[in-house]
């Protein structure tokens, strides 16, 4: 399957670490970056498809960065996940333009179903 | 002869508080029967003394010793019903005694009634002057005793005495007459003293004289008899033909030891003295080691037996005028030692918080009981239905006491402690002949017990005990023991308060607890998300390998191990949640303090997070630690966090910083810090914020920051507040380090 590279950024390294490991036996091409500044500072090559994004973070959360990145070619389709149901953010990000919310701990199924749509979108974009 | 008995019958306690009466038991029959006999064998040994001292023509002995053995035994016995036992007893030995001589019953019984007659009049008369039991430790007590001990009894008796001698032999009546008084006042004067205070005092004394004392004594005695046979080997060779010069020289040497014995050693030790040479000076001039030898032998002996008590009278009174001033000072310096000893106790207490003071008690219980020179000292707190031994001392030797509950034992003592009275315990030996087995104290002995009173309550006793039956607790000791009993109560008062108010405090602090985790809920959830995530993305992946062929058994065992070890960091977040949930004990153990913060900012790690401020932790490895209560100083330094993170998160985001450390003070304290980026702490307020009810925020109840300074107090360091110079508050606390 090569539907294109997966992004995941969180703060948490055994989060990042084993989203990583899951996507990746579920046949995706996965890479990870530990905050919302890094994905800003630094160039992923190739380019991912999507981002899997934790919604707090220290420094820039990852709404801030969706604000940030919207309608730039920066702004790929992203999947939320957040460590609490707060279902303002919720609203706020759909608004914003996310893809789907999920809470922590991430049902498998609804995860890649999720990231699978993403990647749909990220290439009708295209 | 020793113990005197009373007719109270055994193991009564005794109650009232302003006078102390003794229970004293019945001495055992045998008791009485030794003492019978002893009185039998003291009064033929006193006879044999008596007639060796008598000059060949005279009936008269010189220094008639029997009627002073009797009126020393009267006086040592407290019940007057033995008094006629004891003087019986004496009789077969006057007959025995008498017996050789040949002369007819009835002459030796009238001269025993006299002699008797002697010993009872003394006696009577001192137990009627209410000077019994007889002392010669003052010049008061000294001058009723020759008063009526020396003179009255035999000037009195000697008149049917001589009378009763002059009918059976027509000798002439008045020097028979002037002859018994002077020999009998001579030996009442230099016997009694030196054997009441032997029989009853010497044991006592002897136990408490220091070993300079002692040493001292034994030299005095040396000397003395060493003088002694000097000035008797001076007459040696009959009579003298340069008349009493040379002797009355030698006898001047006799008088230094005499004078040293009265200045040092007190009128009974003085009237042993003057009685071992009187002995010895009489036997001398009866057998023809004359001093007065100018003199007409009968002469001789008056002139000699009124030059002894003209010496013993002015003796015995500069040893108890000598005694007395011992005493005073004795007293004076004891009182100043008292008074030290409780205003040291009085302010031993006072900065010591409850968790310190058990120490402190034990060392002061020591300390008291010392000085009261006694073998045991006690505190019985009254616990529930109980009264246990909660602090107790023993003088070395003594074994240690075993902390017996003494309600069951005692009821009717518990209820006197109870309903405030004092009572002294005295013959425990008499109980256990009842059958009564003193669980508490195990040895016979004799305590003084007063009740531990604080604010009209009872709460205890204090007691000291006294393995010798030394008789007598003086008034003064009780009026101490009451002192000291007063400012344990008082101790023991605000032990208790303090433990109670410990109490309240840490149920405080844990509803604190309890609402402070209520509030951090979402922040805790973040926190336990984040492993439980990384848990079941590992898992799922796993299952996902394993239905892949080939298997990649190395990825797997990775999956696997990065579980547990999120599993173990899950487990480690629930731990300190439940030790923060955890009722604290209030036991003060010896804290890791950078653990502890560590701890704090790691639960409070999501808080920060959510809030989107930046938690910086400087834990300096130079942190001493601590001892106390590891929970509560938790709590105070999550409270302190948990405050500032809502603070710094007043600021705009991007400034929103909160800085927590913990280092080593300038003073070697430990220092724990909390800056935050936020509005800062008004000046004015900088005190209030510790005021309970305090709150400049919506949420919350304004008790975290003063049962935060509560705690810190109770730990003995201080907590304040600063602003930062960049704004912002800056809570400090420092907390005393442990060694």
């Amino acid at each position: 399957m090569n539907a294109g590279k997966v992004l995941v950024v969180d703060d948490d390294a055994s989060v990042r670490k084993s989203l990583n490991r899951l996507i990746r036996a579920a046949g995706y091409d996965v890479e990870t970056l530990d905050g919302a500044v890094a994905y800003l500072e630094r160039a992923v090559q190739p380019p991912p498809a999507c981002l899997v994004l934790d919604v707090r973070m220290p420094g820039m959360s990852g709404l801030d960065l969706l604000k940030c990145v919207a309608g730039t070619p920066r702004g790929l389709p992203i999947v939320f996940i957040s460590g609490h149901g707060d279902e303002d953010l919720r609203a706020q990000a759909i608004d914003a333009g996310a893809v789907e919310v999920l809470y922590k701990p991430l049902d498998e199924t609804t995860l890649l179903a999720a990231i699978d749509q993403a990647l749909t979108l990220s290439k009708a974009n295209l | 002869m020793g113990t005197s008995t009373d007719s109270r019958p055994a193991a009564r306690w005794l109650a009232g508080t302003d006078r102390i009466r003794r229970g004293v038991s019945e001495l055992p029959a045998l008791a009485v029967v030794a003492t019978a006999i002893a009185v039998g064998f003291a009064y033929y040994a006193g006879s044999l003394v008596g007639l060796a001292l008598r000059p060949p023509p005279s009936f008269s002995s010189l220094l008639w010793l029997p009627n002073a053995i009797l009126t020393a035994t009267l006086l040592l016995t407290r019940s007057t019903r033995r008094w006629w036992i004891y003087l019986a007893a004496a009789l077969p030995a006057h007959l025995l005694m008498l017996a050789p001589t040949g002369l007819p019953l009835s002459f030796m019984v009238a001269i025993f009634l006299t002699n008797c007659i002697e010993a009872l009049l003394a006696a009577a008369a001192v137990r009627w002057l209410g000077a019994a039991p007889i002392r010669f430790d003052t010049l008061r007590h000294l001058g009723l005793f020759i008063a009526v001990v020396v003179l009255m009894a035999p000037f009195v008796s000697s008149f049917p005495a001589a009378a009763v001698v002059t009918w059976w032999r027509g000798d002439e009546y008045w020097p028979l007459w002037r002859n018994r008084f002077v020999s009998n006042a001579l030996s009442q004067l230099m016997l009694v003293p030196a054997c009441v205070v032997a029989l009853r005092d010497a044991l006592p004394m002897a136990r408490r004289a220091s070993s300079r004392r002692l040493l001292e004594g034994v030299l005095l005695t040396g000397l003395t008899l060493l003088l002694g046979v000097t000035v008797l080997g001076s007459a040696e060779g009959g009579p003298l033909g340069e008349g009493p010069g040379l002797s009355a020289r030698f006898l001047a040497l006799l008088l230094p030891p005499l004078l040293w014995t009265a200045v040092r050693f007190g009128p009974a030790s003085t009237s042993f003295s003057l009685l071992s040479m009187t002995v010895l000076l009489l036997w001398g001039e009866t057998h023809g080691r004359a001093f007065l030898a100018v003199l007409p032998r009968q002469e001789a002996a008056l002139a000699f037996q009124t030059v002894l008590g003209v010496v013993a009278v002015p003796l015995m009174c500069l040893a108890a005028l000598m005694q007395e001033h011992r005493r005073a000072e004795e007293l004076v310096r004891g009182r100043l030692e008292f008074e030290k000893l409780l205003s040291r106790l009085s302010t031993a207490f006072v900065p010591l918080g409850s968790h310190e003071m058990d120490a402190t008690f034990e060392r002061w219980v020591a300390r008291i009981g010392e000085s009261f020179e006694v073998d045991r000292f006690m505190v019985l707190l009254h616990r529930g239905q109980e009264v246990e031994i909660a602090y107790s001392w023993a003088a070395p030797g003594n074994a240690p006491l075993h902390p017996a509950r003494v309600r069951s034992d005692y009821p009717g003592e518990v209820q006197q402690i109870l309903q405030d009275q004092l009572f002294v315990i005295a013959q425990l030996e008499a109980q256990r002949a009842e059958g009564v087995e003193p669980a508490w104290i195990d040895w016979a002995g004799r305590s003084l017990t007063v009740p531990l009173s604080a604010r009209g309550r009872t709460t205890g006793v204090v007691s000291l005990v006294r393995r010798c039956d030394d008789l007598e607790w003086p008034e003064e000791l009780v009026q101490r023991l009451r002192l000291v009993a007063d400012v344990l109560a008082g101790a023991l008062d605000r032990k208790r308060a303090e433990i109670e108010a410990d109490q309240s405090r840490q149920e405080l602090a844990h509803l604190l607890r309890i609402s402070t985790l209520g509030v951090m809920t979402t922040s805790l959830a973040h926190e336990l998300n984040q492993p439980l995530t990384a848990i079941l993305a590992n898992a799922q992946a796993a299952q996902r390998m394993l239905a892949r062929t080939p298997l990649d058994l190395s990825e797997i065992r990775d999956a696997l191990a990065d579980t547990i070890e999120e599993d173990r960091r899950a487990g480690e977040i629930i731990s300190h949640l439940r030790d923060m949930l955890r009722k604290g004990t209030g036991e003060h153990a010896v804290i890791d303090v950078r653990a502890i913060v560590g701890g704090v900012a790691r639960l409070a790690s999501s808080d920060a997070l959510i809030r989107k401020v930046h938690l910086q932790v400087s834990l300096d490895p130079a942190t001493p630690a601590m001892k106390g209560d590891g929970t509560q100083i938790q709590q105070v330094v999550l409270n302190l966090l948990l405050n500032a993170l809502e603070a710094a998160a007043e600021s705009p985001n991007g400034e929103r910083v909160v800085v927590l450390r913990s280092a080593r003070a300038a003073d070697g304290q430990v220092e724990i810090s909390v800056q935050d980026t936020g509005p800062g702490v008004p000046d004015e307020l900088a005190e209030r914020v510790f005021e309970p009810f305090f709150t400049t925020r919506s949420r919350g109840i304004g008790m975290g920051l003063s049962i935060a300074r509560s705690i810190v107090t109770a730990h003995g360091g201080t907590i304040w507040v600063e602003n930062r110079t960049g704004g912002g508050a800056f809570f400090r606390l420092h907390l005393p380090s442990h060694a």
